[in-house]
């Protein structure tokens, strides 16, 4: 299943489409570029959640796991494979 | 705080754990007086933090005169310490005691917030700040159930040995205890999570530690001003209740609740932002030596440059 499209897809019209609209690649910068805050990261963690049947302890919660798309997708793969 | 290979060293003692234990056997207004001259000698000595306290100042309102200056100055080094000494020992002062140090004014429009049930933000600053600890400690001991969020994990004013062994023995809190502090950085789930139970969460709205900013007219310039907790009551639908600190103290101090507002989901938070730092400048102006930022080398163009800095910097601390 390909773990980048859906959260791509969530960002744009749940994140992005509140500031104007615009479409996202795999390296831009989420959280630098200021393009989703911490109020943005909470609801992204929610849809990973109930999206991908995971659970994201408070101490991922951490910049790194959500730097860019790509980084999202592969926290996502990690959290899947236990 | 001593600091080895990353490794932090408790201290043994602090000046603040002697100020704490020396209270009521010595009466506030010598610890008051003593407060006021350390905050003298520092001003005095640290000659480089009162340059870049002055030069601050300076670029703040340039109409100000170099005698002007250096008497906000000194003013800024003396309500430090006294601002820190109050909050030092607030969990020893009763309620008549604080309210010989502080008036409140607004205190039903935060209750309002409250009874609307959905949370409250209490949207504080760092003007006079330490200030509004004092406020919270009294409202806890009064039943509300008022917290702080911190971007820092650490309870840095309780971390001596002597203050942890005093505090076993007494069985006293912490200073976070005593708050209902909790950490909350990125990760705003702790916040939601309190502001689900009906809490009033207190953090402030002219932070730098953030993810999210906007860009304000601020003392005659662009500046980018957070926009984190308007965002989490966005997000929440919980009340927001700005609070700012006038006056000086150690027996001036004001704090005026504003009227509470919500942050409507289907716009941007840019216009609440806005408001909000239009009302902290309207109080900065008046109490210009009182801003706890005015310690930053530059601080204003610093706050400028906060969006282009990396996230580790903008939440190191």
């Amino acid at each position: 299943m390909d773990v980048e499209l859906p959260i791509k897809r969530f960002i744009e019209e749940n994140i992005l489409s509140q500031k104007g609209g615009g479409t996202l690649s795999s390296e831009d910068p989420l959280l630098e570029s200021g393009l989703v805050d911490s109020a943005g990261i909470f609801s992204l963690v929610a849809f990973l959640e109930s999206e991908f049947n995971i659970t994201v302890p408070d101490e991922d919660i951490v910049p790194e796991h959500f730097e860019t798309l790509r980084s999202v997708a592969a926290f996502v793969e990690s959290r899947q494979r236990g | 705080m001593g600091e080895v290979h990353g490794v932090h060293r408790k201290p043994l003692i602090t000046l603040s754990d002697l100020t704490y234990v020396s209270y009521p056997f010595v009466p506030l207004r010598w610890l008051c007086a003593f407060a006021r001259l350390h905050g003298t000698v520092q001003y005095l000595t640290n000659k480089r933090a009162a340059a870049v306290v002055r030069n601050n100042l300076a670029s703040a309102n340039e109409r100000l005169s170099g005698g002007e200056l250096q008497a906000m100055t000194r003013r800024f080094f003396e309500y430090s310490s006294l601002r820190n000494l109050l909050f030092m020992l607030s969990p020893k002062l009763t309620d008549d005691k604080m309210l010989q140090i502080f008036t409140v004014d607004g205190l039903d429009r935060l209750d309002r917030a409250i009874a609307a049930g959905k949370g409250v933000i209490l949207l504080a600053s760092h003007l006079n700040s330490l200030s509004v600890f004092m406020l919270v400690i009294m409202l806890r001991r009064r039943g509300y159930d008022i917290r702080v969020a911190f971007i820092v994990e650490q309870d840095n004013w309780s971390s001596s040995r002597f203050r942890s062994l005093l505090n076993r023995m007494t069985r006293d809190r912490t200073y976070f205890e005593h708050m209902g502090a909790f950490f909350c950085q990125l990760n705003i789930r702790p916040m939601v999570r309190a502001l689900s139970q009906g809490a009033v969460v207190v953090q402030t709205g002219d932070g730098w530690h953030s993810a999210g900013f906007v860009e304000v007219d601020f003392l005659n310039r662009r500046l980018p001003f957070t926009t984190g907790m308007l965002r989490v009551a966005q997000e929440t639908g919980a009340t927001v209740v700005p609070i700012f600190t006038e006056g000086a103290p150690p027996d001036r101090l004001r704090f005026k609740i504003e009227e509470p507002f919500s942050v409507p989901k289907s716009e941007p938070v840019d216009a609440s932002v806005t408001a909000f730092a239009k009302r902290l400048e309207h109080y900065l102006i008046q109490n210009l030596e009182c801003w706890e930022h005015w310690r930053v080398p530059d601080a204003l163009q610093t706050l400028a440059s906060v969006p282009k800095q990396t996230l580790e910097n903008r939440y190191k601390t």
